[in-house]
């Protein structure tokens, strides 16, 4: 027949043109888009098209006949295909046609087992339509050929048996990016976990190899599409304290053209430097330095700044937050107000100054200090009832500045991003160092207010007892619950040494340093020769009439003045921001950096306590971070993590109580996932009683499926390993790597974290035959899922006590860091031989 | 020795019919439960709070038996008594269960089976031959399962494995709208049964039972109340030809009767070594008398022949229905019945050991526990009405298969006889094999 | 044409069928049908050609694999009635019995879980038998439709739990405790069991006994994820009764 009768049909152009576009399409397929109802008209038609199709198991196909049809006529195929074409815009198939790519890694694979047997393997596997064999894959020059190999076979879905994902997965996925969506790339690690840990038994990797890529095969074959989403970036950064490193930060972004919300809580900026007297190695006095500062960041358009401000409540995604704020009344209109301080002289009630740590009393409207900004007087929230029954400054007031029924004002913003720069709190629990000023014995903040020239003293170094200088002045240097020293101690201890010597330099100065403290503390230098410096195991401070007497290990110094310097302890307002704010604390209570979600950072002593260098810098690194988010102008995600099912959820809320990251919720009966706050760990899928629940990408159904397929694996006994993808897979990685061996007759899966292990999949490998499971995930301080790996722990810990010694033998639990290489090969190998031993006991 | 084993079929479970052939001559026939359970087993090593809901699953026809047995046994532990409302509670959900489950006895296995016994019919009526054999029968017979099933449902929870019995009492406050309901179920089924046993009069009472049926003898077991009909509270009777053996109360039954553990049977200590009968009949002749005279006029509508016959436990099983929903009715009208209910807290356990009895509607049910010191259980014995039936059931299926087979030497029909003797007794086969 | 039924008793109480025999509907079924094998109804034994076999109970003989082989060679449709089918049920605490559901021998088609199976479910279940349609069952846990729950997780999940029933005899329907049992420290297993029961025994202010068996996984592991979650008392971790309630994971080699 010749080509121009069989293209005389329509729908036979048709069926042409999109087997061309889609390469592989069924036959009730092929009935549905073309719109046929009868099977006979369709029979018809394909008998018509004679050779230039072909039939396999499931679907038509282009011959080379065909191809060359569309190739050698190259028609414009509108015309061709008639009037509507909407058709050819329905991309993807339900069809899987996976391709297989196997490097050989330089013969690195190829030398152990035979790439032969392992290609005749893998094609008898179902959906496997093409394999590949490359020498060496990761080498740029390979690009060109997989594209056109994947294309020529109309592959959607790709499994590449080399080294370890972790060692070359993102080289691999950019010689697919726009071939291949990522998520259809599956990766048998048939180097680090096979060939590199199984060189004395070629036969047992070839039959491990092939089952490893069998599983890879029909893990990628039950890939379904994963959703992406947009998320229109607002350029702008809320930043919560507006101390040092809030103002660094923000002077920072505000340079790089981003909008900056500077949120304070206190009524000024400047936060706890500002009271210092001077910062070591600056020269300068702190409060000079500060101004300078506040200055430089007023005069900064892009910077608005929001004192007496709290905030309420987030939502929203990063790159797209919504923030509400509560301005607090301060009773004094900012605009209005010019400074004059007639309000505050009028003023006559007495109360403690905070900003002078108490050593002074101000008046109930007052300006925190000279240099605070802004400068206009303000009314604590807690004293405007006794204020409201006098309002003598508001009537003083020229102006009319003063409004005592000012209201709280709520305020919205928007942002891309969010940072928590609320510095640290002082250690405060001095009762058994009979901590009180009016005797002398006095905190490290109380003693650089009296160092300051604004201070109470001016600047001169006086006994606040009897306003005399102290001949001796005696300083005990870390107080505080932790069990090191925070680094800035040594340099604080030389900084109140100079400054005491400059004005006293009679006055006996002794300085005493916990021994146990300065053993943990790292990279902590002092002169250990200088005299003046005391390492104590016990102190002790007694007063012996109006004396002060030191005894630290037995040994006695008279004082005249005690500073304690207190540490730094974590905000108190943390735990309260957590609910709000999305971080979570490390084990001394600091904001803990590693587990924070997307879209949010902090800066400064909220981490830690940090010297004026080490905030900067920190500052500014963040910046950086900010910065190169928020110069895109989408952002894209391919969402990883948890799918919803609401028809299968009955609220029981075991997911809630499961997630570390509090990224579900129920609202209005109804179950929600806050997907920019979800990380993918699956520990809730561990939990769900019922289906409501499951990971996107790794699905439970792949899991039982790897499962199902190892078990192929007929050598007893046999081991199933999950492994969480930072620590436990990096480790048996790592242990191929160092090319350590251990048995063969173990398979490894990646799970996200250990928490996502639950009861049923051991329950599952006992049932498949495995004789013993493995949970290998991370360190309980380092999991990069907060507690899960806690979680998984509970589980195997209650499955033991259930079951007894079955399950006490039969299951172990490690926690191993991506390095420990040796301990995971050390792991396998004996839990391997304990499994053999009772396996011979039993028959 | 040669065997031939038949299954049973129509019986509430698995069962089979075991004929030993020696030498052409048959030694013995057994009824042979092929599936054991092991529930003694099940039950150890539980909490107490924990045995009733899991002993409830010993059968699902006698459950309110078994659970109320149960909790009756931990009372016992506890030395705490459930409250006025909660005894009569547990009745009403004895008699509801009693209805449903002689009723369904009755219809589906009982029935059918009397018209080939009586020579009405050749074969036993196929299920659809059935339904339509009498449709008001049918229906009246149908009213009455549903009756049952809903007087447990109502007051139960559930009907099927009840929620509300707990050990001290039921966990339960009723209303007036549950009593106004009850009460018309049980005039319905009263209704019902006077239609029925009429009906069952008017068809079979003319013909006599053959010889096959007729009992040979045994001693009865049952429980009473001060010579009353009771099922919940009293004392076991073991009687035979109208003469009392023994009068006990539950916890002296070792010196009659007691089992070893994990082993199945029931050991009998009696002089004369006799088969003991359990269930509606033996309850009947343990106090001869209902006490309403509307009933005794019903049993002496049936001779002599028909009283000696195991063929008679079904009319009694009729009449049974009745006099429990008239005693239904009186509870119903029991003013303590609606006054709050309180269930009495089990604080301190008293005794490491317990039984409890009830009359399950197949007989005599005793549960023993004995605890140990965690409190959890570490011997159970559980005394069921079939198993101690199953000896007597023996020896007339032995005796009459012999019979049968010296004049016609056919296996169908002795298969066809021990099957409809067995089902004559109403074997509860899922309480055997427990 | 009548459809063929097969209704077959394994090891079981027999309660599933008594259920059933006690349905509303069980007249017009018996009339609609056509029954090929029922112990407890019919005389006639043969396992024959069949569209629905109903199998109640669990598998404890090896007699009755080749039962169930033969069953389900003849049949169009195998459905598992009740909890001992489909799961094990009580049987499984046994430790010299074996309990196990029927799919782990034979292909199922679809389960009707309860023990016994709630009327209601049953019901439906067997209308859509008789129209040939699949089986429909609820696919949300006991929370669903409980009166007592509470979406504050703090306050359900940090007690700790260690009763099995409460204590507090309440009996007063109006002022009975109305907080989530586990916020109360009593074991529910409200959430790791099927809906479809109505939440009965919560309604009479008795703890879920999770006798519906579980949606997802088997009861064992899905009790152990959930208590491994919450704050379990020491005294509970280690009773069997509470784990293997309904059902025993497969864990011989």
């Amino acid at each position: 027949m010749d080509i121009y009768s069989i293209l005389s049909h329509p729908f036979r152009r048709k069926i042409l043109l999109l087997l061309d576009k889609e390469g592989y399409i069924s036959y009730t397929e092929l009935m549905d888009r073309l719109g046929l109802e009868t099977t006979g008209q369709l029979n018809f038609h394909l008998k018509k098209l004679g050779t230039l199709i072909n039939k396999d198991k499931k679907s038509y196909f282009l011959t080379e006949d065909g191809k060359r049809v569309i190739n050698l006529m190259n028609i414009d195929k509108k015309i061709l295909a008639g009037e509507d074409i909407e058709y050819l815009d329905k991309v993807g198939s339900e069809i899987n046609r996976v391709g297989v790519i196997i490097c050989k890694c330089n013969t690195e694979i190829s030398n152990l087992i035979s790439i032969n047997a392992l290609e005749n393997y893998i094609k008898r596997i179902p959906n496997v339509v093409a394999v590949k064999i490359f020498d060496n894959l990761c080498q740029e020059k390979n690009l060109e050929k997989i594209t056109k190999w994947s294309k020529d076979n109309y592959l959607n879905k790709i499994v590449i048996a080399a080294c370890s994902p972790k060692t070359h997965l993102h080289i691999f996925e950019r010689i697919f990016d726009g071939v291949i969506d990522k998520v259809n790339i599956e990766i048998a690690n048939i180097r680090e976990q096979c060939c590199w840990v199984h060189l004395k038994e070629p036969t047992l990797a070839l039959k491990k190899a092939q089952i490893l890529i069998e599983a890879a095969v029909e893990r990628v074959a039950l890939q379904k599409d994963v959703q992406v989403k947009t998320v229109k970036i607002e350029k702008s950064c809320a930043i919560l304290g507006g101390g040092i490193a809030g103002m660094t930060l923000a002077l920072n972004l505000s340079r790089a053209g981003i909008k900056v919300y500077l949120i304070e809580k206190t009524p000024t900026l400047g936060g706890k430097i500002a009271r210092w007297s001077k910062i070591y190695g600056m020269g300068d006095c702190s409060i000079c330095l500060m101004s300078e500062m506040i200055g430089e960041v007023v005069k900064e358009k892009n910077i608005e700044i929001l004192t007496n401000t709290e905030i309420e409540k987030v939502s929203g995604e990063v790159g797209n937050f919504s923030i509400d704020l509560v301005k607090k009344p301060r009773y004094v209109d900012e605009k209005k107000c010019t400074g004059c301080k007639r309000c505050i002289e009028i003023c006559s009630i007495e109360k403690s100054n905070q900003y002078e740590f108490g050593l002074t009393a101000r008046k109930l409207i007052y300006i925190p200090y000279v240099q605070s900004y802004p400068y206009a007087p303000v009314i604590d929230q807690e004293d405007i009832e006794t204020c409201r029954q006098c309002r003598i400054c508001e009537r003083a007031c020229n102006n009319n500045a003063i409004d005592l029924d000012q209201k709280f004002e709520k305020i919205r913003i928007r942002v891309g991003t969010k940072v928590i720069a609320i510095g640290a709190d002082f250690y405060s629990e001095l009762k058994p160092y009979n901590h009180n000023p009016q005797n002398d014995v006095i905190i490290s903040p109380e003693f650089e207010r009296i160092l300051s020239a604004d201070g109470p003293t001016e600047g001169k170094i006086l006994k606040l007892s009897d306003g005399k200088p102290p001949k001796s002045i005696s300083i005990i240097q870390g107080l505080g619950p932790f069990d090191y020293l925070a680094e800035y101690c040594g340099t604080l201890a030389i900084k109140y040494l100079e400054s005491i010597y400059s004005q006293l330099p009679d006055c006996k100065i002794n300085i005493f340093f916990d021994l146990n403290k300065i053993k943990k503390s790292t990279g902590f230098m002092l002169d250990p020769s200088d005299e003046r410096f005391h390492y104590y195991e016990n102190i002790e401070i007694i007063e012996k009439g109006n004396k002060k007497i030191i005894i630290s290990d037995s040994e006695q110094y008279p004082s005249d003045m005690i500073v304690l310097n207190v540490n730094f302890v974590p905000n108190k307002d943390l735990k309260e921001l957590r609910k709000t704010l999305d971080f979570t604390l490390d084990d001394h209570g600091f904001m803990s950096e590693e587990t924070l979600a997307s879209g949010i950072f902090g800066v400064g002593s909220i981490k830690g306590p940090l010297d004026y260098n080490s905030v900067i810098s920190s500052s500014n690194d963040v910046a950086i971070k900010i910065i190169s988010l928020l110069s895109n102008d989408y952002l894209i995600t391919e969402f990883s993590g948890i799918e919803i099912k609401e028809e299968n959820c009955g609220l029981c809320g075991l997911c809630i109580l499961s997630c570390p990251y509090n990224a579900i919720t129920i609202e209005a009966d109804k179950i929600a996932i806050d997907k920019f706050k979800c990380k993918g760990c699956g520990t809730c899928v561990s939990v769900c009683p019922t289906n409501a629940l499951d990971l996107n990408i790794d699905t439970t159904e792949k899991i039982l499926k790897s499962i199902e397929v190892f078990s192929k694996f007929n050598l007893r006994p046999k081991i199933i390993a999950f492994c969480c993808r930072s620590c436990g897979y990096g480790a048996a990685d790592e242990a191929g790597l160092k090319k350590l061996s251990y048995n063969p007759n173990i398979f490894i899966i990646k799970v996200p974290c250990t928490g996502r292990v639950d009861t049923s999949l051991i329950f599952k490998s006992f049932e498949l035959g495995f004789d013993g499971v493995m949970i290998i995930g991370c360190r309980k301080d380092s999991c990069r899922y907060i507690n899960s790996v806690d979680q998984v722990r509970q589980k195997v810990k209650l499955l033991k006590e259930v079951l007894g010694p079955i399950a006490e033998n039969r299951i172990i639990r490690k926690s191993l860091s991506a390095v420990e290489g040796n301990k995971f090969a050390e792991i396998v190998n004996s839990f391997y031989e304990r499994l053999s031993e009772e396996i011979k006991n039993e028959t | 020795m040669k065997k031939v084993v038949d299954v049973c079929t129509r019986v509430e479970g698995h069962g089979n019919i075991k004929i030993l052939l020696q030498k052409d001559e048959i030694t013995s026939v057994n009824f042979d439960l092929e599936i054991f359970r092991a529930f003694e087993n099940l039950l150890l090593d539980k909490r107490l709070i924990d045995v009733p809901r899991i002993a409830s699953r010993i059968c699902g026809l006698c459950h309110a038996s078994q659970t109320i047995t149960s909790c009756k046994a931990i009372e016992s532990m506890y030395e705490v008594e459930p409250s006025n409302q909660s005894v009569l509670l547990r009745r009403l959900l004895m008699i509801g269960e009693l209805i449903k489950s002689h009723s369904m006895h009755f219809f589906f296995q009982a029935f059918p089976d009397l018209f080939v016994i009586l020579d009405k019919q050749p074969k036993p009526l196929s299920l659809n031959e059935l339904i339509h054999f009498d449709p008001k029968l049918t229906s009246n017979m149908y009213e009455l399962i549903k009756i049952g099933n809903e007087i447990v449902n109502l007051f139960g929870g559930r009907s099927v494995h009840l929620i509300t019995p707990i050990i001290g009492g039921v966990f339960f406050s009723l209303s007036k709208k549950e009593i106004n309901i009850a009460r018309k179920y049980l005039q319905n089924s009263i209704n019902n049964l006077k239609w029925i046993i009429e009906r069952f009069q008017e068809i079979f009472s003319q013909f006599d039972p053959p010889d096959v049926y007729s009992l040979p003898n045994p001693a009865y077991m049952g429980m009473h109340n001060d010579e009353k009909y009771d099922r919940y509270n009293g004392l076991l009777r073991l009687a035979q030809n109208n003469k009392i053996i023994a009068d006990f109360p539950v916890y002296k039954h070792s010196q009659y009767f007691d089992k070893q553990e994990d082993i199945r049977g029931i050991d009998f200590y009696l002089k004369n070594d006799q088969n003991i009968l359990v269930g509606p009949l033996a309850r009947y002749k343990i106090i001869n008398d209902y006490g309403i005279d509307e009933l005794q006029s019903y049993i002496g509508l049936f001779n002599k022949e028909w009283q000696n016959s195991i063929l008679f436990s079904n009319v009694i099983r009729l009449i049974e229905m009745m006099f429990v929903s008239y005693e239904g009715l009186s509870i119903l009208d029991d003013t303590e019945l609606t006054q709050k209910n309180e269930i009495n807290p089990i604080n301190f356990l008293r005794n490491n050991e317990g039984l409890g009895m009830v009359e399950a509607p197949r007989g005599t049910l005793i549960h023993y526990y004995h605890v140990n010191k965690k409190r959890l259980i570490d011997k159970v014995k559980l005394f069921i009405a079939t198993e101690i039936n199953l000896p007597i059931i023996d020896e007339i299926l032995t005796t009459q298969s012999q019979k049968l087979y010296e004049r016609t030497g056919d296996f169908n029909q002795i298969k066809k006889q021990a099957q409809m003797i067995i089902r004559s007794f109403d074997p509860c086969i899922s309480c055997a094999t427990h | 044409m009548k459809p063929n039924f097969l209704i077959e008793s394994l090891t079981s109480c027999s309660g599933c069928i008594s259920t059933m025999i006690s349905l509303d509907i069980f007249p017009q079924f018996l009339d609609k049908v056509n029954l090929v094998r029922c112990s407890f109804m019919r005389d006639e034994n043969n396992i024959s050609e069949n569209d629905i076999a109903l199998i109640e109970g669990c598998v404890s003989e090896e007699k009755q694999i080749d039962i169930l082989k033969n069953i389900r060679s003849k049949s169009k449709r195998v459905i598992a009635l009740g909890t001992c089918a489909a799961f094990g049920g009580m049987l499984a605490l046994s430790t010299v019995k074996e309990a196990e559901p029927i799919s782990n021998y034979i292909e199922v088609d679809g389960i009707i879980p309860g023990c016994p199976p709630p009327s209601k479910l049953l019901g439906n279940c067997i209308i859509r038998l008789l129209e040939n349609k699949e089986i429909i069952l609820p696919e949300k846990n006991v929370c669903a439709d409980c009166e007592f729950r509470t979406d504050n997780i703090e306050s359900k999940f940090m007690k700790r739990i260690n009763k099995l029933m409460p204590r507090e005899y309440n009996l007063d329907i109006e002022n009975k405790d109305k907080r989530c049992f586990l916020e109360r420290g009593i074991l529910c297993l409200g959430p790791i069991t099927r809906d479809g029961c109505e939440s009965k025994c919560i309604k009479l202010n008795l703890p879920c006994d999770g006798c519906m068996g579980p949606i997802k996984n088997d009861f064992t592991s899905n009790a152990i994820n959930f208590l491994s979650t919450v704050n379990l008392a020491k005294g509970l971790r280690k009773y069997k009764g509470i784990f293997y309630r309904y059902s025993k994971p497969k864990t011989k080699r």
